[in-house]
Parts: structure tokens; C-alpha cells; sequence
């Protein structure tokens, strides 16, 4: 895999021609049909459309023209996956086309990031039904074949930007379980009934009610949030060949602050999953739940040896992983979502399993994915941070000192800073609380580089 | 030749040159002769930037003409089209485009027409460009122009609209391309050679290209000139679109069903996934559909998701086991159960002071950072880390009041909400040097009593500044609730009272009314104070307010509704008696203040906040009016607009311990009809918690007749199905006694009376209230809504 930075973007590509075999000589990762092109058409044209949609739009700010970004092609020997971010980086998608669902002429592992033009999107939008679709996926460019004509799209570097919402949401995934589940009628009218619009701080709960699922106003035992619900309604085209919607998100219970959920609508032959930020206004980009797990007690070591042993695997077996690493069960999984946090990971609804998606990993990663963290390590290597009773830390930042109480756990820290008090700590540790805890623990910056 | 100072003043002449006959040559000779032009040198930043900067000015002219007669070269990018788009003329003329078109070939040929192609975005698309042109002069008009007298193939325009709309633009953008193609109304016979895109269309996610869609190909159809096959097989989408095109949609079926020019299988297939649409009319035509195509049987598999009145009305009686059980009205939630408030201290009085200042709706909390402040020595070091995000609050802000007091509290020696006062101010030079001067006379400006519907909670924060001032001396506050329903402990206030110096008299009025009513004679007498005034009943009144511009019948436009309380003999809030509701209907005016040179305008409207709102809740614990006469006319606004006091007034209504009124019911029936859904589903859910709690279903009943002038009935349709998921019996109650109460003309009445028929159906009632019966008899004809009342007179004995 080749890494080549430029500014502030990646560019990704793919191991230019390997397979399970060995290395071929073949420009292409994957070549085939897909059993399903109406569906996969209007699913594709879904993950273009949330690259470019923004939807939230900053008060007082003229929309400036959306330069869009692209989707993300990974393929492994189970099958292909498209992701994409809203420009506003609230909205998540993935398509997942199990390989039982392709008629594959060569596939291999990688990765790529295609931009998606209108041509691409006129071709997509007009496939007739019954009409066949082939996709050739490679290093330099992503070709779609209809019957009419082939349209080509080429590889784009990848922002960090995106980078970062992608790590962010593999790990929040990670940390969902299922909580309703609709049949294909009933998913397609909950679609359909969602509102086309909200208030900028709208938050819904889809909650059971004896007859249906229903957005609530407020949270309680069971319910999964729906921040901007409007935002779910980017799966109202796939909705006629739904079979099945199933909702996802974090414990939730009456006294639950908005948080992110995911939505996965079962194809034939394919799954979309839609992540939803915690609010319209806040990207997954912001979130700071991972850097809790960064100063879990997470061994750096460990997680840079668990990095080394993955493969492109499509369905991560962390018992297995764990006996190949010498770790325990336990302590796989901490590490697996570290991993996630810096993009190597993905996580899959569908199998319940992480699946190895490695984004070039360099060294100022971890610094470009979580400042925080890394100003949390500044605080502490400048000597910041001193330790006034047990339990309980000072640190001094430019223009004022403040109190950090360590909980049991990172989540249960508290820190006297305006940023902590205005947040509650629902956006992640502050780099106060940070500092303070990487100074408690003596945790260190892991080196995934590979 | 005249020559120009510079380039704008050029492109200013443009129209005039092209008036008065100027060739393409001619324009860039005159440009030339601009004295401080610099060369035209397009890079791709230039471009870009043109492409996403509307200059509102013919720039792109300069560039255009420079490649026509000065040999430059530039490549034809999509931000070069864009860059045409936003500057081939400026916002009040079309001179220069449509000169350009006429007589630029390549830009007419090849050029232009990239337009439908270069999606845009921000500030320079085709739609963005028009919404903000004179609309007699901007590029819809300037192609309508063109095509009519030929200048442009209107063929090729027509096919190139529906090949934009194709390309999943966004709404906004792809406006502009169905507007031009309706605009240009093809008839069937010019729509027919592109009925392919007509069907694409069906599949897109715009409502409007979908609409487009259905309108063009029923108009192809009715010329029988439609490929019914190709249509039967791309129809399926819009099938799960707006309600108007998917019944289009399914009647155009019926129609190829009778013709039999497509598969039964195929008509079957399309038909089916209308049955998931969740408006009752759509089912009810897709099932008359695949009954008449012999495929009933997909309906009746798809029976539990058809709306009950549905399937009652067209499908054969369903079997026992197939029965939905009736619901329970358990599943509401009871509403806010009242605790024992939380006093703050030192310890945790910062925290909680950033989270209402950050915040600013909970009442509660603002009456325990009152007391706190009132009774504590060191709120300045305790608030101190608060003065700068205070200081960046706004007065317009709902919180500016919080703030006032952090930072009245952080500096004792600032005045807390002063009077504000105007005058003209300005900088002039003096001796080159810069200086303020002011103008004209000083004047004072509405106080902060004057511009709320709650001064009285002004006049007890001006107690509290008085206290933190060092102005009076520190006690504990004799209003203070002791629980969060407002009540105040009779004891607690008794000790209060007796360790307290002479008190704040608002504060013990306030006090007063937050004791329940059967021990507040004995405290009146105790404290050796005066009765509180309360208003005792209030009454609604709603006012048509018409439009200025008439239809031609000389009915106004639009009607809106306006609330306006009849209560006190008062009309004004008062600053001193929490209680008292004065009669005044909820206007706007505006005053022009004159001083000097200056004017200022100003806007003299009580408002409510959020925290007004939520503490207008706190008033009085044994009445909801304080509420509901300030929070009708916020709720009325919400329908319409977004209004940020609307939801404390649901969450204060939550949290009210007291009965409720038919009056309070029209704060609810309003939320019900609010613009934005999450208020909606609150005000839902209110109402399911309160009936019959709070509210028997009757009472409910006239508040909701009361106010439905006023309302949009689709949104109770909406909120009303919504509520009867989680309190189906209370809906059932409600609509059986409301029905009755509203015209049988009223637009929206069928599909309110389905929800009545849908939830009896389901809960297997009876709809038996004679009041009821008879008005559902009323109803004749084969309207939507007299279907419904049969199917209800037919749900008897139950």
C-alpha cells in the first residue's frame, strides 16, 4: 500500500494487484457484476449524495459551494464496501455488498477513495430496471458499466478530516447493540413518516410502543436516539426494497443526553448503514469518546502488536486475534477499539465484528485524529500537571489552573475548566482531565505505523 | 469612443452600448479603452472564485470576450460554466446575456448548454442567481425568451431539463429545470419522445421532479402515446412519494390494467409497494388495484399495515386470529412527578450557575440562584469565571437576564438592568482626529419591566441585585419553591418569614401564591400581609387577521389568527402581582424615535422567553393561567415559525400541578399544530399524559374547538395518530367529543375523522355517542370524509 501525503489529505491505494495467491499483475482489486443493480445503483447514488449533502449549515454563514467528499472503496475477498460523511461530517453511510451477492471476475484486498460526478450519478440515477451494472475497482480509478456506456471516476486523496469521522463512528459503533427492529413494510413507513425538517437541536428517541416504533421527545429504557431525525431520511430511496430496518445505539435510559445511533436497512443482497451524530450541529469528527479509551490502561505495545497481525480480515474474530497476540479476551477488545479510533477498523452491524479497513497509519496521525490527546501529552511533558491529594490533580494551562477529580473510571472525571462544565464531559474528557489522567497512569502514545 | 475610468463603469454601460446596437467587436473595443485595466488572465483561481463569489456584475463578460477577439484561450471547466452562470450580466438587467446568446454562437451551441449539467452550489447556481435577480430579468426568463423566438431548440431544451433533473441535483438546485420545463409546458407530443426521462424522474428523491414526472406522463398517457410496459416497470418509486403522485400513479395503472397493455403480474408487482405508504388514500387505491387485477391477496397479506379503515372498507372481514388486539393507554407517560428542590451551595453553585447560564430555561434552577445569591458572602470569587461568557450574552438574548445577575454578582457596583438610554451618536473629525459627538437629545428606551409579560420576576431579581449590592441585607428568600411543582411548605415559610428582616414585599407575594390555597389566609394573617391579586378565570378570544392583497371574489389572500385574552380589567402586566392577567391582545408596534439627526426604530412587543415562560409556570402552583395567557400567543407563533419559548411552555405545562382548563388545553391543541415536529410530538405526548389526570375529555374538547380557526387540521391529524400509539382511549375520547364541535366544510375534517375511525376500529369500539352519530350522518356525497363517516356509523354496539 502505497502512503503518499499530501498536505492535509491522504491518498489511498490499494496493494496494486495482490490476492490471497500472491501478487498479480492486475491494475484492478475487484471486477465483477452485482446480482442486485437496481438496488446497489440507488444505493450508490445514496452514498454520493450524503458526500455532498450539508446538513447543517452554520448561522450567519453563506454556504459556501460544497466541494464534496468522495466515497471510500474497500474491497476484501467477502465482498465490497462504500463509505461516505456528510460535508458536515454529522451523517455516516456505508454500503456492504456481501460477495454472495457479486458475480466476481477478480477481487483482491484493498482500498481506495473515488470522487463521484454527476455523469456517474445521471448513469446510476438511469439504470432501467433488469439492466445489468459492473464495477471494476482499482488503484487509479472506479469504472461503472451499464449497457449505454462506462463511466470512469478517479482516485482522490482522502481529507483528514473525513479521517478522523471515520475512526470516530467505527468506535461509537462498537459500543452499540440492536434495540428495535422493523420488517420491510413497517421500516419503509417509518421512513417515510420521518419529518422533512427539525429544529437545529432537534432530538428524537425511536421507542416501542405496542403497536409500532414511534419518535419520542424523550429518552427512556430502550430508545435510540434520532438527533435531526430529517437526516434519516436519506434512506427513503432504498426504502421500497427494504426487508428489514434495524436500530442501533448506547444504553439508554430517562436521563439520557443526545447520542449518536446507527441505522442498518437490510438489501438484497446488501446492507446501508447510516450513522447519526448526537446533534445536526456536531460532526462525528468532534466527538471525543475515544480519547477515553486512550487512557484506559490500553497498552501501547499491545495495541501496536494487534495492528501488525491484521490482514484485510472482513470479520475480525477477536477471541482468535487475542490467542495470536498471547492477550486475553478481555483485553482484545479495548484494544480493537483503539484501533478503530485510529482508522484502522471498522465495524460491521451485519457480522457484529470489527473489519480490518487500514487507512495509511504515519506517526502525526494520532496528533491529526485527536489534538486533545496530544495537547493532554503537551500539558504533561511540560510539567503542567502536579498531583495535590489522592485522586485529585492541578493543572496549570496559560492563563489559569484547574482542578481535575479522577473517577473510577475516565468517563467519571471531573475538571473545574468552562469547557467541562458547559459539556459534562458528553464530548469526551477535556485535555485538563486528560493531562491529569495521563499523568496518573503513565500512559503513552501507541505507534500503529505500519 | 468614450473611453472608462475603469472596468466597472464599463460593465455598468454594457446595456446601454447593447441598446444602442453594439456588435460583440464593438464591447471590446470599449473595453479597451478602460485606462486601468489590468489583463484579462483567467487562472483556475479567477474561476473558481467567480464560480463561488456572486459579484452580482457582468464580469464573465471581460473573460468571453477576450477569447472571442483577444486569442485567450481558457479551458471550458465546469467553474468556467459556473462562472457564466453568476456573471453573464448582473442582477436587474438581461441585456447582456441575451445579446451574448443571440450573437455568441459557440457560447450559444455548445457553451450554454453546460448548464444543465454544472450542478453549482452556494451562492452561484442557476436556482441561487434567480431567487436573488428581478424576475423579469433573470436566466429563467432570459431561456424562456430565447426558446420562444427560436434562438435556442426547444426540443433540445425540454430533453436537457429533464437530463439535469436526472443527475440527483440537489432540491434547491434542481428547482430551477422543473420550473423551466412546466414553464415551457410541452404537450404530450413533444413530452412523448422523452417519456425515458419522464420515468427516471419518478425515481428521484426531489418531490417536485417526481411530480413533474407523474403530471407529464398522465398527459402522454391520456394521448395514448405512452410505452405502458417501460412505465410499469419504472414506476415503483414514486409510489413511495407524495400522496397526490402516487395516486396519480395508481390510477394511471388502473387505466393500463384496463387497456391490458402491461402484465397483471407486472401492474401487481408495481402496485404493491404503494401498500407501505402511510396515507390512507394511497392504500385505499392500491388495494382497489390489485383486487381488480385479482391480486387481493398481496393486500390482504399486507393487511396490519393498511390503515384499519382501510382494510375494514375494501378487504373481506378478517379472521379472529388475525385480530390487533385493543392498546392500553399505559404506554403514556405520567407527567413530571414532583421532587424535593436541590439547594444550592458554595460547593456546587458555579457548576450549576454555567449550566443555567449556558442553558437558560429551568425555572427552578434560576429560583435557586436567586436564593443562593441572596444568601451567600462570596458569589464574586465563586462567579468570577462566568463574567466573560456573561459579558458575550446579548440583551436580546432569552439569558441576558442570568447574566446581568453573574454579573452584578462578580461586580456589586454595577447597575442591574438599567434603563437604557439612546442617543444619536456618530464620529466625526476634529482636527483629522477621530471623535464621538453626540447628537440631539437623550432618550430613555423601554425597561426591562416594559418589554416582558413577566416583570414581576424583574422586580424580585431587583431584589435580589439589592441584596448582592450590598444595598439589603442578606436573608433567605421567602419565595423560594420547596419542591418542583413551585409549592412553597407552609412551615418552611413560616420559619422563613420569622428569621427574615422586613421582607421584599414582590417576594412575599410571591410567596404567598406558592402556598396551597387552604393554608394561605392563615399565613396572610401571620405574616400580617395583603391578599395577592389572582385572576380567577380568563377567556380566550381569536381574531381573524386578513391579508392586504384580495382574490378576486375580494376574500383576503391568507387569514391568520390572532389570540387575545380577556381577563383583569388591567392592561399591562404588572410588576408587583404575579397573578394578575390583564386583557390585551398580542400586537406588534412599532415607534420611530426622532433625536437630532437620528432616528431609531423601535419594536414595542412584550416578549416571552424561555425562562419567562417556564417561570410564568412557577407562578402560581393552583392555576395554570399565568401560563396559559402568556404561553397562547407564543404557541400560535410556533405554528408558523420557530419560536424558542414554545417548549418551555410544554415542558412548564409538564411540570404544572394544577387542573387544567379548556383555556389550557389550546396551549396544547397549538403545540399540536406546531411548525416544527419535535414541539408537535412534546405537546402529543402532553396531552396523552394529562387526559383524563388533568383534563376530562370533554373540557379538552372545547379548548381544542376554541383555537381551530386557527389551525392547520392536518398537523392534529398527524399529532392526533401520534398520540393514540401511546394513549389511544384519550384520542378516541377526545375526537368524540370534538368532532361535533367543527364544521363538516372544514378543510382536513376526513382525514381528523379517519383517525377517530382507524383508533375505534382498532381499540374495537363502538363510535356510540349520539351527538357524534348524528353529525357523522350529516355527511353526504362520496367524499373522503363521507366514507369515513359510514364506516363509523357502522362501527356500532362494540
Amino acid at each position: 500500500m502505497s502512503i503518499q501525503p499530501i498536505g492535509s489529505q491522504l491518498a489511498l491505494a490499494t496493494s496494486g494487484g495482490s490476492a490471497s495467491s500472491g501478487d498479480v499483475d492486475n491494475p484492478y482489486f475487484f471486477k465483477g457484476f452485482v446480482d442486485q443493480p437496481a438496488v446497489v445503483a440507488q444505493a450508490l447514488l445514496l452514498i454520493a449524495r450524503v458526500s455532498r449533502t450539508r446538513f447543517y449549515v452554520p448561522p450567519n454563514t453563506l454556504a459556501a459551494v460544497l466541494r464534496a467528499a468522495d466515497p471510500v472503496i474497500t474491497a476484501t475477498p467477502d465482498g465490497l464496501r462504500f463509505e461516505s460523511f456528510s460535508v458536515c461530517c454529522g451523517v455516516y453511510a456505508r454500503l456492504d455488498i456481501d460477495a454472495d451477492a457479486l458475480d466476481i471476475s477478480h477481487i483482491a484486498a484493498g482500498v481506495t477513495n473515488v470522487d463521484v460526478n454527476p455523469p456517474l450519478r445521471q448513469a446510476l440515477a438511469g439504470l432501467r430496471p433488469n439492466e445489468p451494472l459492473r464495477l471494476k475497482v482499482g488503484d487509479d480509478e472506479f469504472r461503472v458499466a451499464t449497457l449505454d456506456e462506462e463511466l470512469i471516476e478517479e482516485s482522490v486523496p482522502l481529507p483528514t478530516r473525513w479521517l478522523k469521522g471515520f475512526a470516530e463512528t467505527q468506535m461509537l459503533f462498537g459500543g452499540m447493540s440492536l434495540k428495535h427492529e422493523l420488517s420491510g413494510i413497517a421500516a419503509s413507513q417509518f421512513i417515510q413518516a420521518l419529518p422533512r425538517s427539525s429544529a437545529t437541536k432537534s432530538t428524537m428517541w425511536a421507542t416501542d410502543t405496542e403497536r409500532s416504533l414511534r419518535l419520542a421527545s424523550r429518552a427512556t429504557a430502550g430508545a435510540v436516539c434520532v438527533a435531526g431525525p430529517e437526516r434519516l431520511r436519506v434512506l427513503e430511496p432504498l426504502s421500497r426494497f427494504a426487508t428489514a430496518l434495524r436500530a442501533y445505539g448506547p444504553a439508554a435510559d430517562s436521563d439520557s443526553l443526545p447520542m449518536s445511533s446507527a441505522w442498518v436497512l437490510e438489501l438484497p443482497g446488501a446492507r446501508m448503514t447510516v450513522g447519526l451524530s448526537p446533534e445536526k450541529s456536531r460532526g462525528f469528527s468532534g466527538e471525543g469518546s475515544v480519547l477515553t479509551s486512550l487512557v484506559a490502561g490500553v497498552e501501547p505495545e499491545a495495541i501496536g502488536l494487534v495492528s501488525t497481525l491484521l490482514s484485510f480480515e472482513s470479520r475480525i474474530d477477536p477471541v482468535r486475534l487475542a490467542g495470536k497476540a498471547g492477550l486475553s479476551g478481555t483485553e482484545i477488545q479495548p484494544i480493537l477499539g483503539a484501533l478503530a479510533s485510529f482508522g484502522q477498523l471498522g465495524f460491521d452491524f451485519g457480522t457484529d465484528s470489527y473489519f480490518h479497513r487500514p487507512f495509511p497509519a504515519r506517526k502525526e496521525l494520532l496528533s491529526d485524529l485527536h489534538p486533545r490527546f496530544t495537547d493532554a501529552q503537551k500539558l504533561v511533558d511540560d510539567g503542567r500537571v502536579s498531583r495535590e491529594s489522592d485522586g485529585s490533580y492541578l493543572v496549570r494551562s496559560v492563563d489559569a489552573e484547574y482542578s481535575v477529580v479522577l473517577g473510577g473510571d475516565a468517563t467519571a472525571d471531573r475538571c473545574t475548566c468552562l469547557w467541562y462544565t458547559k459539556y459534562r464531559g458528553t464530548r469526551g474528557p477535556c485535555k485538563h482531565a486528560l493531562a491529569a489522567r495521563v499523568f496518573a497512569t503513565g500512559t503513552l502514545e501507541p505507534d500503529i505505523t505500519t | 469612443m468614450t473611453g472608462y475610468q475603469h472596468i466597472w463603469d464599463f460593465e455598468r454601460d454594457t446595456a446601454r452600448l447593447i441598446s444602442e446596437g453594439a456588435t460583440l467587436r464593438d464591447l471590446y473595443d470599449a473595453m479597451l479603452t478602460v485606462e486601468d485595466a489590468r489583463p484579462v488572465v483567467p487562472t483556475p483561481g479567477t474561476l473558481r472564485s467567480l464560480a463561488e463569489a456572486w459579484r452580482q456584475s457582468p464580469a464573465f463578460l471581460r473573460i468571453r470576450l477576450s477569447e472571442l477577439f483577444g486569442g485567450l484561450e481558457v479551458p471550458h471547466t465546469d467553474d468556467y460554466v459556473l462562472a457564466m452562470v453568476g456573471h453573464l450580466g448582473g442582477r436587474h438587467e438581461q441585456e447582456v446575456r441575451l445579446h451574448m446568446l443571440r450573437h455568441d454562437s459557440e457560447l450559444r451551441d455548445d457553451i450554454f448548454w453546460r448548464v444543465f449539467e454544472v450542478e453549482g452550489g452556494g451562492e452561484i447556481s442557476l436556482t441561487n442567481i434567480d431567487k436573488f435577480s428581478r424576475e423579469d430579468l433573470n436566466w429563467h426568463n432570459t431561456v424562456i425568451l430565447l426558446s420562444n423566438e427560436g434562438t435556442i431548440d426547444r426540443a433540445r431544451l425540454l430533453r436537457s431539463c429533464l437530463e439535469a433533473l436526472n443527475r440527483d441535483f440537489s432540491a434547491y438546485r434542481a428547482g430551477w429545470f422543473s420550473q423551466m420545463y412546466n414553464a415551457l409546458a410541452p404537450m404530450a407530443i413533444e413530452a412523448a419522445p422523452d417519456q425515458d426521462l419522464l420515468r427516471q424522474c419518478l425515481g428521484s428523491p426531489v418531490t417536485a421532479t417526481v411530480s413533474l414526472g407523474a403530471k407529464y406522463l398522465l398527459a402522454i398517457q391520456k394521448q395514448g402515446l405512452l410505452d405502458a410496459a417501460d412505465f410499469v416497470d419504472a414506476c415503483a418509486p414514486a409510489l413511495a412519494g407524495s400522496k397526490v403522485a402516487a395516486v396519480g400513479i395508481l390510477r394511471m395503472l388502473a387505466t393500463i390494467a384496463a387497456e391490458g397493455s402491461a402484465s397483471t403480474d407486472a401492474i401487481a408487482s408495481a402496485a404493491v409497494h404503494a401498500l407501505a405508504h402511510p396515507h390512507p388514500d394511497v392504500q385505499r387505491a392500491a388495494v382497489k388495484l390489485l383486487v381488480k387485477v385479482g391480486r387481493g391477496d398481496f393486500a390482504n397479506a399486507s393487511r396490519d399495515a393498511l390503515a384499519p379503515s382501510v382494510a375494514a372498507e375494501l378487504l373481506p372481514e378478517e379472521t379472529p386470529n388475525s385480530h390487533v388486539g385493543p392498546g392500553h393507554d399505559h404506554s403514556a407517560e405520567p407527567l413530571n412527578t414532583v421532587q424535593p428542590v436541590d439547594q444550592w451551595s458554595d460547593d456546587d453553585a458555579r457548576e450549576r450557575f454555567s449550566a443555567l447560564l449556558e442553558f437558560g430555561t429551568s425555572a427552578i434552577e434560576l429560583e435557586l440562584a436567586m436564593a443562593w445569591l441572596a444568601r451567600t458572602d462570596n458569589a464574586s470569587s465563586i462567579l468570577a469565571p462566568l463574567v466573560k461568557r456573561a459579558r458575550k450574552i446579548d440583551s436580546n438574548d432569552g439569558r441576558f437576564w442570568i447574566a446581568e445577575l453573574v454579573l452584578v454578582a462578580a461586580d456589586p457596583n454595577r447597575a442591574f438592568l438599567p434603563q437604557q438610554i439612546w442617543q444619536d451618536t456618530r464620529t466625526v473629525l476634529v482636527n483629522g482626529e477621530p471623535v464621538e459627538r453626540k447628537f440631539g437629545e437623550a432618550v430613555p428606551l423601554q425597561t426591562e419591566e416594559e418589554k416582558t409579560f413577566s416583570p414581576s420576576l424583574v422586580t424580585r431579581m431587583r431584589e435580589v441585585a439589592s441584596i448582592v449590592s450590598g444595598h439589603a441585607q442578606r436573608r433567605e428568600l421567602l419565595a423560594t419553591p420547596t419542591d418542583t411543582h413551585g409549592w412553597i411548605d407552609s412551615s418552611v415559610l413560616l420559619d422563613r418569614l420569622h428569621g427574615s428582616p422586613t421582607p421584599f414585599p414582590v417576594d412575599l407575594t410571591q410567596a404567598i401564591l406558592r402556598i396551597r390555597p387552604a393554608d394561605q389566609s392563615g399565613l396572610i394573617i401571620a405574616a400580617d400581609a395583603t391578599s395577592p391579586v389572582i385572576t380567577e378565570s380568563i377567556s380566550i378570544e381569536w381574531f381573524p387577521e386578513g391579508s392586504p392583497a384580495h382574490k378576486p371574489d375580494g376574500a383576503p389572500m391568507w387569514v391568520r389568527w390572532k389570540p387575545g385574552i380577556v381577563a383583569d380589567v388591567a392592561t399591562e402586566p404588572s410588576a408587583t402581582q404575579p397573578a394578575l392577567i390583564p386583557s390585551y391582545r398580542h400586537t406588534r408596534r412599532f415607534e420611530t424615535i426622532h433625536s437630532g439627526p437620528g432616528v431609531l426604530i423601535v419594536r414595542h412587543q412584550r416578549q416571552t422567553s424561555g425562562i419567562v415562560a417556564s417561570s410564568l409556570g412557577l407562578v402560581s402552583p393552583a392555576s395554570t393561567l399565568p401560563l396559559v395567557a402568556a404561553g397562547v400567543p407564543v404557541m400560535q407563533s410556533a405554528m408558523s415559525e420557530v419560536n424558542h419559548a414554545a417548549g418551555p411552555v410544554i415542558d412548564a405545562l409538564a411540570s404544572h400541578p394544577a387542573t387544567w382548563t379548556a383555556e389550557t388545553a389550546q396551549v396544547v391543541a397549538l403545540g399540536m399544530a406546531a411548525y416544527h415536529a419535535e414541539l408537535r410530538t412534546r405537546s402529543a405526548e402532553l396531552l396523552a399524559s394529562a387526559m383524563p389526570s388533568r383534563i376530562s375529555a370533554s373540557e379538552a374538547a372545547e379548548g381544542f374547538a376554541a383555537c381551530e380557526p386557527a389551525v392547520a387540521l392536518n398537523r392534529w391529524t398527524a399529532s392526533l395518530s401520534d398520540a393514540a400509539t401511546i394513549a389511544p382511549t384519550a384520542v378516541i375520547e377526545l375526537l368524540t367529543h370534538l368532532l361535533p364541535k367543527l364544521s363538516r366544510d372544514t378543510r382536513g375534517i376526513g382525514a381528523l375523522l379517519g383517525v377517530l375511525v382507524d383508533e375505534s376500529i382498532r381499540q374495537h369500539r363502538g363510535v356510540n355517542d349520539p351527538q357524534l352519530r348524528e353529525w357523522l350522518d350529516g355527511f353526504k356525497g362520496a367524499s373522503g370524509a363521507a366514507k369515513a363517516a359510514k364506516i363509523g356509523l357502522a362501527l356500532t354496539g362494540r
